[in-house]
């Protein structure tokens, strides 16, 4: 359990001028969930590439199940699983085609392939559909049978890089208990999201990553520790949050403070309030004791004219970690 | 190799699943021959594409018994429902007939056939054979192949008969049973006798059977034999380029990169798309090969020729699919490019109409287009001529297609690192 399967040391990835990847160090120990949380072109696929042997890492080394890279690439191909972002399944052919054919690619054959297919059919709870085309599948299916041909060769690690991006809430919950089964099963998982709450969920590990570096790593104890007593006020508005925010900020007349890196000014100065952010139709606000910020939060958005619908109020988790190292919100 | 042939198969298996492509790959050329045929008027072919009584014109210019007795062999009740006989006295107007489409196949039996079985008296020796010609229409080439084998049967049949008379009749001479002067009338009645039974067949025969095709001239030709293969052809220039198109769609749905990270090399990869693409045009144009053998008993010659032929061409094919695809943006610009030169190649190797007489430009320009090699051997098949005929062809298409391989290797090379990236 304490043994790692993958060492990255120091992975860089640049592309032209864009430093992708800044420097990455992390291990994945055997049997966890590591998840790798961050936004939107933060460097997750760009990291999961370079692990998988898919980009050329412009500095740095890994090792994964003893295999270096770069190096090793064969014997690194055949100890991991990769269920990539995009779905990259063909539509024109069937369930069952389909995972023959990424069978075969992992040496699969004959009947022993069948059974296994008929395995992880059962595994993704599409086994009833196995002779549709994949073309006909919804959103969610389709996600399911793309993770599914990433597991028929029992990879001993299996990089899943944000497989609930875009599906429905039932088709989600059904992905996240399999990770944990799959885990529970013996294998590895290297999980990349930006959503805080399934990084929460799953991880037996957390690396935060963002901007190309991992900025913090950790259980989610050890993360949360970073905040401290800290605790978190979400204020559900009936408009877009952040520009909203930046309109109640001009008009309250100190828009020349409008930070550059998305935080908001516009509850500074109120007791016991650390740093807000706005996300979606919500603003963040850290507060180092909710009870006494509340009252005044609340007063002054109502002040600027935001219109609250409501308000809760959160221990300690990694939106708030998150907050307090970027100064931003996670899907900002 | 496995992996190869695992990516190879998978991609057919996707070109063939999508049925707009089959329909257009495969029905689109039998259409549009039939198409073009019935507008070019040029049907004159009663065994094309049903099959009715095949018309065959006969002229017997020896009158002899052996003649008569092929005369009633080919106008036997046993082979009215088979046979449309007409008797013509004249060997041209009966080539003519063929010529023209009218008859599938004439039968020539010359002066001096019935004698030819008959020994020199003095010396004993058989005269020299004459030959019955067959003379078939390649444009009806299942027709002409049941007339040449009847006359083959009648022909081995023949010469055993022959064989015992001869015997007999030294026999009878020895012994001085028969005097010299009776010998003649003997041997006749009693080669008559012979074949009034049914002698087994042997081998060699006495009697040649000379079969003869009529080169393909324009209007003598079912239009058929030209138009599936230029069709054929034309969508097999489309049917690359679908295949091309996976090259870059591929990479775009992340089903090359998710290759990638299986355990399988770069060199694999390409060589499972490469080989995919090909073997979807091979596919294709067998398959249109095959069904036209059937629904039109088109006879498209030598098997073994044909083959080659199709290879060579799916192969010069492919590489323009590659090159392509090593020029295209994106897929849709192959299935634009690709579109462009399926329809220029068409136009160049006359698919559409024969223009390159008229045109010497268009003939020199259309040595770059797959289809006018492949036509010029599969025409030259079709008319039966032998495998020597498709050498040519052959070689261009090979040599077509290692150029364009080199060339597509070359550009693919330049926008490298461009594999998964783009
Ligand atoms: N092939 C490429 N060429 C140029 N830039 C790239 C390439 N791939 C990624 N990038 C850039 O690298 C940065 C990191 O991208 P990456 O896809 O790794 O982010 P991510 O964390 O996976 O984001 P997301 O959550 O949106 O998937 C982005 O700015 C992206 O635009
Ligand atoms: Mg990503």
């Amino acid at each position: 359990m304490t043994t790692p399967i993958l060492i990255a040391k120091d992975l860089r990835k640049t592309f032209g001028d864009l430093e992708a990847v800044k420097g990455i160090s992390f291990s994945v120990l055997r049997g966890e969930i590591f998840s790798l949380l961050g936004p939107n072109g933060a460097g997750k696929t760009t990291t999961i590439n370079m692990l998988s042997c898919l980009l050329p890492p412009t500095a740095g080394t890994a090792e994964i199940a003893g295999h270096a890279i770069p190096g090793d690439t064969l014997g690194v191909r055949r100890a991991i699983g990769v269920v990539p972002q995009e779905i990259a399944l063909y539509d024109a052919l069937s369930a069952r085609q389909n995972l023959e054919f990424w069978g075969r690619l992992y040496d699969m054959r004959g009947q022993a392939l069948t059974q296994r297919i008929d395995e992880v059919l059962e595994q993704v709870g599409l086994a009833d559909r196995a002779k549709d085309k994949v073309k006909t599948f919804s959103g969610g299916m389709k996600r399911r049978i793309n993770i599914a041909a990433g597991l028929l060769h029992k990879p001993q690690l299996l990089f899943m890089d944000e497989p609930t991006v875009g599906i429905d809430p039932q088709s989600r919950r059904r992905i996240l208990d399999m990770v944990k089964e799959l885990r529970d099963g013996g294998m590895t998982v290297l999980y990349t999201t930006h959503y805080m709450e399934e990084a929460e969920e799953l991880s037996d590990r957390v690396g935060i990553i963002d901007q190309g570096r991992l900025i913090a790593l950790g259980t989610q104890a050890e993360l949360t520790r970073v905040v401290g007593e800290q605790e978190t006020l979400r204020l559900y508005l009936a408009e877009e949050a952040g520009a909203a925010a930046a309109q109640a900020t001009v008009a309250a007349g100190d828009g020349a403070a409008l930070p550059a890196d998305g935080g908001l000014t516009l509850f500074n100065g109120l007791p016991g309030v650390l740093r807000a952010s706005a996300i979606d139709h919500q603003i963040v606000v850290n507060v180092a004791d909710a009870g006494e910020a509340l009252p005044a939060v609340v007063g002054r958005a109502n002040a600027l004219g935001l219109h609250v619908r409501s308000v809760d109020i959160e221990e300690p988790n990694l939106e708030a970690v998150f907050l307090q190292l970027t100064g931003r919100g996670l899907r900002d | 190799m496995n992996k190869i042939l695992t990516i190879m198969w998978k991609d057919v298996r996707v070109l063939f699943q999508d049925w707009a492509a089959v329909a257009l790959i495969i029905a689109g050329p039998l259409v549009l021959a039939l198409g073009l045929g019935l507008v070019t008027g040029a049907f004159s072919n009663s065994d094309a594409p049903t099959i009715g009584r095949i018309p065959v014109v006969l002229v017997d210019e020896d009158g002899g018994q052996l003649a008569a007795a092929l005369v009633d062999v080919l106008t036997s009740d046993d082979l009215s429902d088979l046979l449309a006989v007409e008797t013509l006295s004249d060997a041209d107007a009966a080539r003519a007939r063929v010529a023209a489409g009218d008859a599938s196949a004439a039968v020539l039996i010359p002066t001096g056939f019935s004698d030819s079985f008959t020994p020199d008296m003095a010396t004993g020796e058989m005269p020299a054979s004459v030959t019955v010609t067959v003379v078939g229409d390649p444009g009806a080439p299942v027709g002409a192949a049941v007339v040449r084998s009847i006359v083959e049967e009648f022909a081995a049949r023949a010469d055993t008969a022959v064989a015992g008379v001869r015997v007999g009749l030294t026999q009878l001479a020895g012994s001085g049973a028969v005097s010299p002067v009776e010998l003649p009338a003997v041997g006749q009645s009693m080669a008559a006798a012979v074949f009034a039974d049914s002698a087994a067949a042997s081998a060699a025969s006495v009697i040649r059977v000379e079969t003869r095709n009529v080169t393909a001239t324009g209007e003598s030709f079912n239009i058929l034999a030209y138009f599936a293969p230029a069709m054929a052809l034309l969508f097999l220039m489309y049917a690359v380029t679908l295949g091309a198109r996976t090259l870059l769609s591929e990479r775009r749905e992340g089903t090359l990169a998710r290759m990638l990270a299986a355990p399988v090399s770069s060199a694999q990869v390409l060589g499972g798309k490469v080989g995919g693409i090909f073997l979807g045009g091979f596919i294709q144009l067998a398959a249109l090969i095959l069904l036209t053998t059937l629904l039109w008993q088109l006879n498209w010659g030598n098997p073994l020729s044909v083959l080659l032929l199709v290879v060579a061409a799916a192969l010069a094919a492919t590489g323009w699919g590659l090159l392509i695809a090593s020029l295209a943006a994106n897929a849709g610009q192959i299935t634009s490019l690709g579109m462009a030169l399926t329809l220029l190649f068409g136009i160049l190797s006359g698919s559409f109409v024969p223009l390159n007489d008229a045109w010497p430009v268009l003939d020199w320009l259309s040595r770059i287009t797959p289809n006018r090699w492949a036509m010029d051997g599969f025409v030259a098949l079709a008319a039966g001529e032998g495998g020597a005929a498709v050498l040519v062809p052959v070689a261009a298409l090979l040599v077509m297609a290692a150029v364009l391989f080199a060339a597509a290797a070359l550009f693919f090379r330049r926008r490298q690192g461009a594999l998964l990236t783009a």
